[in-house]
């Protein structure tokens, strides 16, 4: 693997260097400042890829923690990763993300966080366990595109009931709000 | 098995913009199903992928209740519960409001006293401090609790063994609101207990008071008392 890496690197180094030779000026793409220069991808706490309880828990807060990397970034590629293809719930946050970024808009730092979490562990591998708890957003501003107006939000906190399968590492299977 | 589930899950969702309908208003849906019951699990068997063969007996779901762990933030420290009642659907206890509060903690309060570091004996020591009320939410069960706490009394520990408590928190000289006297020259360490009075409210429900104060001990603040001595002169 690492053999295949170092090819991969140094021939897209030679690529690079080749193009530097032969490309044409181009016109510089045209590019905004990001939202949240500073938003970095939460790391994976190892505790969150232990088929356990704990590690449950751990895993759903370390997902909160990505979904508000992508929230600030429209960088959705780990939050795909972390949940099933058919997790409606996932996808109706990772559509909007996307299609904020794409026309965009942004949302400037909100925190977002889960309280103390009731889980009901399977403890069967494969099969989902459930996950109750509050999801918390601190205040901050949205756009949704950049010809909408800018909109300042306050703190919230609401239920959520979340879906996970432990499967070679656990994936959100889905999110779901409570009345 | 997913087609069972039938009632769509309601949530007031304000961190997520552009989803059509506007999932900043209330009343929108915005994620997978509930099955109706309020309550977990959602089943969702088999997987997509590939999984093992669905287990003989009935899962029984195991209910814990998690939190990060203090000192390791990164992992989450689950406790079983006695039950698979889940929790989140009852109201958190009064008594389970002051575990919280107690193991999030109250602000505490440092003595001021004037004379400042050193004092007389006999001398009227003037004690004060300053304490704001508290307006914060914690979680219990789930579920956020809104906590509101205000100082009720104030217990002074003087250090040389004596204690008063008053209701007030003292102001500076030449106010005298709170004063000791120290009777032995030495040094002692004083320290100023707040006792709060903790309301709190479950989701936006009426308020209740807790029966008992919390207190929040204060730091220590180190006097040094002096004797003194008469000198005679022309």
């Amino acid at each position: 693997m690492k053999s295949i890496l170092g090819v991969l690197l140094v021939g897209a180094f030679l690529l690079s260097s080749c193009q530097g030779e032969a490309a044409e000026p181009k016109a510089a793409p045209q590019t905004t400042a990001p939202a949240n220069p500073d938003a970095t991808l939460p790391p994976m706490p190892a505790a969150a890829n232990e088929f356990t309880p704990s590690g449950a828990s751990t895993f759903v807060r370390h997902y909160v923690e990505v979904m508000e990397y992508a929230s600030q970034t429209g960088d959705v590629s780990e939050l795909k990763r972390l949940s099933f293809e058919d997790c409606e719930g996932c996808n109706r946050y990772i559509d909007v993300f996307v299609d904020m970024y794409a026309k965009g808009g942004y949302s400037k730092p909100r925190d977002w966080s889960v309280g103390g979490i009731n889980l009901l562990f399977n403890k069967h591998e494969g099969y989902e366990s459930t996950a109750r708890t509050s999801l918390k957003l601190s205040t901050g501003t949205i756009k949704s595109s950049s010809e909408a107006t800018e909109h300042t939000y306050p703190k919230t906190s609401g239920k959520v009931i979340l879906g996970l399968v432990f499967d070679d590492g656990w994936r959100m299977s889905q999110i779901a709000g409570k009345e | 098995m997913i087609a069972t589930i039938v009632s769509l899950a309601i949530f007031s969702l304000p961190m997520s913009p552009t989803v059509d309908p506007d999932p900043h208003e209330s009343g929108v849906v915005v994620g997978d199903v509930d099955n109706g019951k309020g309550n977990g699990p959602i089943p969702k068997q088999p997987l997509p992928v590939a999984g093992p063969p669905a287990p003989e007996e009935e899962w029984v779901p195991e209910p814990f209740y998690c939190r990060p762990q203090a000192p390791f933030p990164n992992t989450d420290d689950c406790i079983m519960k006695p039950d698979d009642e889940p929790e989140s659907l009852r109201p958190a206890t009064p008594d389970e409001v002051r575990e919280e509060v107690k193991r999030v903690g109250l602000a505490s309060v440092r003595v001021q006293v004037q004379p400042v570091g050193a004092t007389l004996v006999n001398l009227d020591t003037i004690l004060s401090t300053s304490a704001v009320p508290i307006e914060t939410t914690v979680t219990v069960l789930g579920t956020p609790v809104e906590i509101k706490a205000t100082a009720a009394s104030f217990t002074w520990h003087h250090g040389d063994g004596t204690s008063q408590t008053t209701t007030k928190p003292g102001r500076p000289y030449p106010a005298k609101d709170v004063v000791h006297q120290y009777r032995k020259p030495g040094h002692v360490n004083l320290r100023v207990d707040v006792n709060y009075q903790v309301d709190f409210r479950i989701e936006g429900g009426s308020w209740q008071q807790l029966a008992d104060p919390i207190t929040a001990p204060g730091p220590a603040t180190s006097l040094r008392i002096r004797e003194a001595r008469p000198v005679l002169s022309r």
